[in-house]
């Protein structure tokens, strides 16, 4: 490296130091190696620094050699998951009323009513079934819980007998 | 060492967000249900007795009801085949017998139908 004067400085590319100056006069005997240019530690540095970055170059030219060897599409995933709770852990209580049927005829149920609502099971669609042998409905009443007190009256419609009722059923969602 | 601890935070993050692209938010309202069997305080057979007065059934006895029963109601009603009459009394906690009088007592007919039903306790 020189100056405008001509002066030779030691320094090689990037400034860094030669391990030996020479007179730009006087030709080298032999050509120079790296690490004669850089000296011996920065030589290993900048050995380490092209192998990285040939390195590099070798794992990214590989990765991008298989994606255009493959054509892949996928569809949409997408996965979660949700705790599904009861509105309230309190036990309900379904009690009936029987009402004579002379079409029937005999005992008849027209009317469960369940205690024990939770404020937490207000204003929610519910569905009771009473079922008889072999847990074949019989009936199904809907309807949507009160939003006060603590109970509510689903009505069967026709009437159900009451010596066919061997199961009641209860749903309260929303 | 701050290279590899740079180097670890990227890689950490892109797993992260590889993980939130493959998610969905969701949610889901309470449900509730179950299914119970309705009870009967006895299977045995019971005694039903028709007491009559002046040409009309005016009560009915049901004997034989067991202590399950007690604190129940039993309903009665009896049918003539032309009108029907029905009463209802409670059931003592000992079980036993109980009578249910008619406030309009069917009159008595070649046959009649009586029909009784235990609800509760």
């Amino acid at each position: 490296m020189a100056d405008s004067t001509g002066t030779f400085f030691p320094y090689g590319p990037l400034g860094l130091a030669a391990s030996r100056p020479f007179n730009r006069c006087e030709a080298p005997k032999e050509p120079l190696a790296a690490e004669h240019y850089f000296g011996p530690s920065r030589f290993h540095l900048m050995k380490r620094i092209v192998t990285a970055v040939l390195g590099g170059l070798l794992a990214f030219s590989a990765v991008y050699g298989l994606a255009a060897s493959l054509n892949l599409t996928s569809d949409s995933l997408g996965a979660g998951t949700a705790t599904v709770a009861a509105c309230q852990a309190a036990a309900l209580n379904a009690t009936y009323t029987s009402t004579y049927s002379a079409a029937a005829p005999g005992y008849t149920v027209g009317t469960v009513t369940v205690t024990g609502l939770a404020a937490t099971c207000y204003s929610k669609p519910y569905k009771i079934t009473l079922s008889g042998a072999a847990s074949v409905s019989l009936g199904e009443a809907t309807g949507t819980t009160p939003s006060s007190g603590t109970s509510f009256a689903a009505t069967f419609a026709p009437a159900l007998s009451a010596a066919s009722v061997t199961g009641v059923s209860v749903v309260i969602s929303g | 060492m701050w290279r590899r601890m740079a180097g670890l935070v990227v890689v950490t993050l892109a797993g992260a967000v590889v993980g939130l692209a493959s998610s969905v938010a969701i949610s889901s309202n309470s449900i509730g249900a179950a299914t119970i069997a309705v009870p009967r305080c006895t299977n045995a057979g019971l005694t039903v007795l028709q007491n009559l007065a002046a040409g009309t059934v005016a009560s009915v006895t049901v004997a034989g009801i067991p202590a399950a029963c007690g604190g129940g109601t039993l309903q009665a009603t009896v049918n003539n085949g032309v009108t029907s009459a029905s009463g209802s009394a409670a059931v003592p906690g000992g079980g036993g017998s109980v009578t249910v009088t008619f406030g309009v007592p069917p009159a008595v007919t070649g046959s009649e139908q009586t029909d009784a039903v235990l609800v509760g306790p």
